[in-house]
């Protein structure tokens, strides 16, 4: 009974033990842009990595597309987390794609703070998938993710949004009549 | 009779000769006294003719920057502040102009949609802008003491907005007119390719709202070349010719003092004009202002020391380097009649060249009149910007700022985390390093990355990112 207490305290203390627990994310390399599940209104992607030690790591970037009927629509992040549950619990769910934005990259530094930085253009709307991996002996040992969604620009504020348009037209008006007394 | 009348006609031929033995003794006592070659004889200095530098082309803008309304901005070429420069003009001319105090917020969401803004590292008075410019007068401008940003933005086509930075203040000029050239600028502008600028703040994912701009990736084809003074000393006639532009060329007056160090002082009357030529090659001239002297505004000081540069040696050495002018600052001291110090740096090929003592060329102007002028110009291998040369990949300006982050706060003594260090950054952009010893002759020009942060600036190997010093900011 002693030895079976023993067993079990010692495969309680692997289990919940942070040394045996297993990291997907190198605590050493943040995607430091876009953060995750955000949100641009732009055609630029700027992908930031931040790398605190010496590091080997691989960025791929990919769009996250519904096949239907054999063509590729862009989705919305719900669409795309709908597919995933439905996936994991075993529901019919729609066929994702990860279509490449260009080439994998890989980007070694020899320094303590280091950034990789990647800028995509002229992307369209969509949910866009930034992975980074952590390479050791041409093997992956970590890796990480964040989704953003690339919207078009926002309709664009209005000058009457900006500044206060009636007190602007009541500054105008005084001081034209001002200008029409006093000359300008 | 006759006798009486050839006595007469010797009188006469006798007092020609006195005349003009007396004409010929103080002709000939001119040029002994003098020094002066028959060559070159005159009765009166005359000026020599130059091309004037306008002011209007110094009063332009260190940075032009184009906001897509996105995230991302593009740093326009230089040569683009003339159709710019000639909406304003347009914007201002003709009509009612009213001038409105707004919010930072709101000149801020007009920069943040499609816009241009031309920005000044130093406050320049709206007034002396407009003037130079030729935009039509108006009351408007001196309701604004400084002007450190012009904005137009898309969203608002009727304003043309201000930022007052000294003053934290913003402004906008609303027009009754509809202006046709400032929105044809803007759309064209859009239009063209150039790499895209982030702000520091969204490189690092929003920790920190810095808004300096930084490229993703920079192509140059800066160099490294090597620069050395002129030594005039060793050159006296070459000297007194340069001395002469000071004190007019018959010297009358002028003492000329050798020291032992090798300094040459040209010394007028009891002190009132001195010229000092050091070894170094570093020229000073110090003039006492007269009584008379009115005072005289930004604008007119400017020109005025404008055409005393030109009068002395122009932006160029004496062996013909040319340089392309810079006004980095311009100071006021309201005591006495006023006095306007002008700081004007070089550029080559578009770049400026970062010295690490005083700036090349600095005039006082008091009365209307010069009272101060420093130069310090050297000439450059004249191989630099021959002949096409092939394009670089500058070193990560972002890895720039992350892989020295040690250097900043053990060498500068910045405090804080990275993130907190990053976040005093308020420019940085590619230059010429200048490296040499205060009173040496040679002195290397290393292309460089320089980031500057409120008080002081720090120099990195625009290949490598090497550090090549720091100092502090010369009043920009």
């Amino acid at each position: 009974m002693k030895k079976l207490l023993v067993l079990i305290t010692l495969m309680l203390a692997m289990v919940f033990s942070t040394a045996t627990s297993f990291a997907s994310s190198d605590p050493a390399v943040t995607i430091v842009n876009p953060t995750d599940s955000s949100t641009s209104y732009s055609t630029n992607l700027l992908v930031s990595v931040k790398i605190t030690k010496p590091k080997t790591i691989r960025v791929r970037v990919t769009e996250e597309k519904k096949k239907v009927n054999d063509v590729l629509y862009s989705m919305s992040l719900d669409e795309l987390e709908k597919a995933q549950q439905a996936k994991e619990e075993g529901k019919p769910a729609a066929t994702v794609v990860s279509v490449p934005l260009g080439e994998p990259e890989t980007y070694t530094t020899s320094n303590n703070l280091s950034f990789y930085t990647k800028k995509f253009e002229k992307v369209t709307p969509g949910v866009y998938r930034i992975r980074v991996e952590t390479i050791s002996a041409g093997q992956v040992i970590f890796s990480s993710e964040n989704l953003v969604v690339m919207k078009e620009k926002e309709v664009a504020a209005t000058d009457a949004k900006i500044f206060n348009s009636t007190q602007s037209g009541t500054t105008t008006f005084l001081q034209n009549l001002l200008k029409t007394i006093f000359g300008n | 009779m006759l006798k009486t009348a050839d006595r007469n006609r010797i009188e006469r031929t006798k007092s020609i000769l006195l005349v003009v033995l007396t004409f010929s003794t103080i002709l000939l006592l001119y040029f002994f006294w003098g020094n002066i070659s028959p060559d070159n004889w005159s009765l009166i200095d005359r000026e020599e003719e130059y091309e004037t530098i306008q002011a209007k082309g110094l009063l332009i803008p260190d940075r032009m920057i184009l906001s897509q309304g996105e995230d991302s901005y593009r740093i326009l070429p230089e040569d683009q502040w003339i159709p710019f420069r000639d909406g304003i003009a347009e914007f201002t001319g003709g009509e009612t102009l009213v001038l409105e105090e707004i919010t930072e917020e709101q000149y801020q969401a007009v920069m943040s949609l499609p816009s241009v803004r031309a920005c000044f590292d130093y406050g320049i008075p709206l007034t002396a802008l407009a003037f130079v410019n030729g935009f039509e007068s108006s009351s408007v401008y001196s309701g604004v003491e400084t002007v450190s940003e012009i904005g137009y933005g898309e969203v608002s086509r009727e304003s043309l907005l201000l930022r007052d930075e000294p003053r934290n203040k913003y402004y906008r000029i609303i027009t009754t007119a509809g202006p046709v050239r400032l929105p044809e600028f803007l759309k064209r502008q859009q239009q063209l390719e150039s790499p895209a600028y982030f702000q520091l703040g969204t490189y690092l994912g929003g920790e920190i709202s810095n808004d300096t701009l930084i490229p993703v990736f920079l192509e140059t084809d800066l160099e490294p070349f090597t620069l050395n003074r002129e030594n005039l000393n060793q050159d006296k006639e070459e000297l007194a010719s340069v001395a002469q532009a000071f004190f007019g060329k018959t010297f009358d007056f002028v003492r000329k003092i050798e020291e032992g160090n090798g300094t040459i002082i040209y010394m007028y009357g009891y002190g009132q004009k001195i010229l000092i030529s050091q070894i170094n090659g570093v020229m000073e001239y110090k003039e006492v202002p007269v009584e008379a002297g009115r005072e005289t505004g930004y604008a007119e000081s400017l020109q005025i020391a404008l055409n005393y540069i030109t009068g002395h040696g122009a932006f160029e050495s004496i062996s013909g380097s040319i340089y392309t002018p810079a006004l980095k600052e311009a100071r006021y001291f309201p005591e006495g009649k006023g006095k306007y110090r002008f700081h004007f740096g070089l550029k080559l090929g578009g770049t400026i060249l970062s010295f690490p003592e005083e700036d090349p060329l600095i005039v006082e102007v008091e009365g209307g009149q010069v009272v101060y002028f420093r130069r310090d110009i050297s000439s450059y291998d004249q191989s630099v910007g021959n002949g096409e040369r092939e394009l670089r990949e500058a070193y990560s300006a972002l890895n720039v700022i992350a892989e020295n982050a040690d250097y900043f706060t053990r060498e500068m003594g910045l405090a804080g985390t990275f993130e907190e260090v990053a976040d005093q950054i308020r420019h940085m952009e590619p230059c010429y390093r200048i490296l040499r010893e205060e009173d040496d002759i040679a002195a290397a020009a290393y292309p460089a990355w320089r980031i500057r942060f409120d008080d002081q600036e720090a120099y990195f190997d625009l290949y490598t990112a090497e550090p090549l010093g720091h100092q502090k900011t010369k009043g920009e």
